[in-house]
Parts: C-alpha cells; sequence; structure tokens
C-alpha cells in the first residue's frame, strides 16, 4: 500500500466544519489527546490487485 | 480517531454506533465539501449532495477512473463521492454506492435522482460482507469509513474479492501516530468521528 498526495492534518478549525462535532466535544478530545499523537492527519492510500 | 491498535469496540457495537451517529446527522453547509473538492469537481452536483459531504479526502482524484469502469464505493453515505466516481466512469460505466445506514442511503438516491445519473446505483450492506461477486469492479473508493471499520483484516480480504485482478483501491483515512487515551478510544463520538 502506497500514500498518495499529502498529509493533512486534521486540526480542530478543520473538525468544526464537520457537523458530527459538537464545540464541546471538541474541547474535550483536544485536552485528551496526547502531544505525541499530534496532529491527528488524513492521507489518501493506494493499493493494485496483483494480475 | 479509531484505527488504534487497540479496539474496544465490537463490530456490532461499532456498527450500531456509525448508524446512530451518521443516521442522525443534520447538514449545516458545505463547508466540508469545499475543503475537500474543487469547485469543478462540485458543480454538477446538487446542494443537497454537497452539504452531506462527511469525508476526508477525494479518492476519486487518485483513483484514475476511466469510462466503461464499474467503481464501488464504501461507504458511500449521502453519495457524493459516487456521484464523482459516476461523472469520471461515464454512462458505459457504473458506479455502485454501499452504505448500512438506511437514511444516508435514501439520501444518496435523492442525490443521484437529482442530478438525472442513470449509472448510479446504491446498495445496502455492510463493507466486511460485500453483495457483490468476486472480481465484479475495476476500482473500489472509501472515504474516510475504514476506519470505522473493526474487522480490518476481513474487510480488505473483501475488497480484494470484489477487485478484479489489476484493478486498484484508493481511499482517504486519518492516521495518528501513537496511541489515544483510554478514555477517548472508549468514547462513541470520538469512535464514529
Amino acid at each position: 500500500m502506497t500514500t498518495v498526495g499529502e498529509r493533512v492534518p486534521m486540526t480542530k478549525e478543520r473538525l468544526r466544519l464537520y457537523p458530527l462535532f459538537s464545540e464541546e466535544f471538541l474541547d474535550w478530545l483536544f485536552q485528551r489527546i496526547d502531544p505525541s499523537c499530534n496532529p491527528i492527519y488524513t492521507a489518501h492510500f493506494a493499493m493494485e490487485k496483483p494480475r | 480517531m479509531s484505527g488504534t491498535r487497540e479496539l474496544h469496540w465490537s463490530d456490532d457495537q461499532a456498527a450500531r454506533i456509525v448508524r446512530e451517529t451518521y443516521g442522525a446527522v443534520i447538514p449545516a453547509d458545505t463547508g466540508v465539501a469545499q475543503s475537500l473538492y474543487a469547485p469543478e469537481e462540485l458543480a454538477p452536483l446538487t446542494r443537497s449532495a454537497a452539504e452531506m459531504a462527511l469525508g476526508l479526502g477525494n479518492p476519486v482524484r487518485y483513483a484514475g477512473l476511466r469510462h466503461g469502469e464499474t467503481v464501488l464505493d464504501l461507504g458511500s453515505g449521502g453519495g457524493i463521492d459516487t456521484l464523482l466516481a459516476a461523472l469520471r466512469v461515464g454512462p458505459s460505466g457504473r458506479a455502485i454506492g454501499l452504505d448500512m445506514t438506511p437514511g444516508m442511503l435514501e439520501k444518496a438516491r435523492a442525490h443521484a435522482a437529482a442530478m438525472g445519473a442513470s449509472n448510479v446505483e446504491f446498495v445496502e450492506g455492510r463493507m466486511e460482507d460485500i453483495p457483490l461477486p468476486a472480481d465484479a469492479v475495476d476500482a473500489a473508493i472509501s472515504n474516510g469509513v475504514i476506519n470505522l471499520v473493526t474487522s480490518k483484516g476481513k474487510l480488505f480480504r473483501e475488497i480484494f474479492r470484489v477487485l478484479r485482478p489489476g484493478g486498484r483501491l484508493v481511499f482517504s483515512d486519518s492516521v495518528i501516530d501513537g496511541t489515544l487515551p483510554k478514555e477517548v478510544l472508549e468514547n462513541e463520538a470520538a469512535y464514529a468521528g
């Protein structure tokens, strides 16, 4: 499996765009994520089924 | 936020959380869509389809879809990536959206009908048990959904079963380096996100 494109950090500001999360939840979440886990990021992955 | 080494939820618990969370989504605006897709990609879609964009990337952009191909969108949600794939494969191709949330399937079908898309279908089912025969699709895409599946080995075996030899899988998802705290791992909202 390969990564394609760039990794994009999943910041609190970016998560605010999603209607899944309340501001209270985001405050709670980011208070608990260890700095060693940051940043959460998003990426694209690709693979091919062998012929 | 899921996809860590320690899995707190059973398959059925995870499915319930996902169904309840995504079935209750009330779209507010097109902010997510505008952050992931180019204006020219969004132009053929209805505003309602763009408002239901909840993905994490743009797998269609990297899938190299060609006219006439069959593509499967795993966890199709409101259908935006399925519809974009349908436009790429054209009338001679076929785009299939698979989702386990009835409310999302209903929305996705409405979005396809509003576009007049005739090469799209939305199917109810779970990604770990894809209701398609072997070697059925040229490409599989997924947008921010694979992290929600607890049995990832079973999931990837299913994807490879339905891909034709030489077929591609392209997906976007969230990744984290390190380990999340137990209280985050056991939080339903964190899992569903």
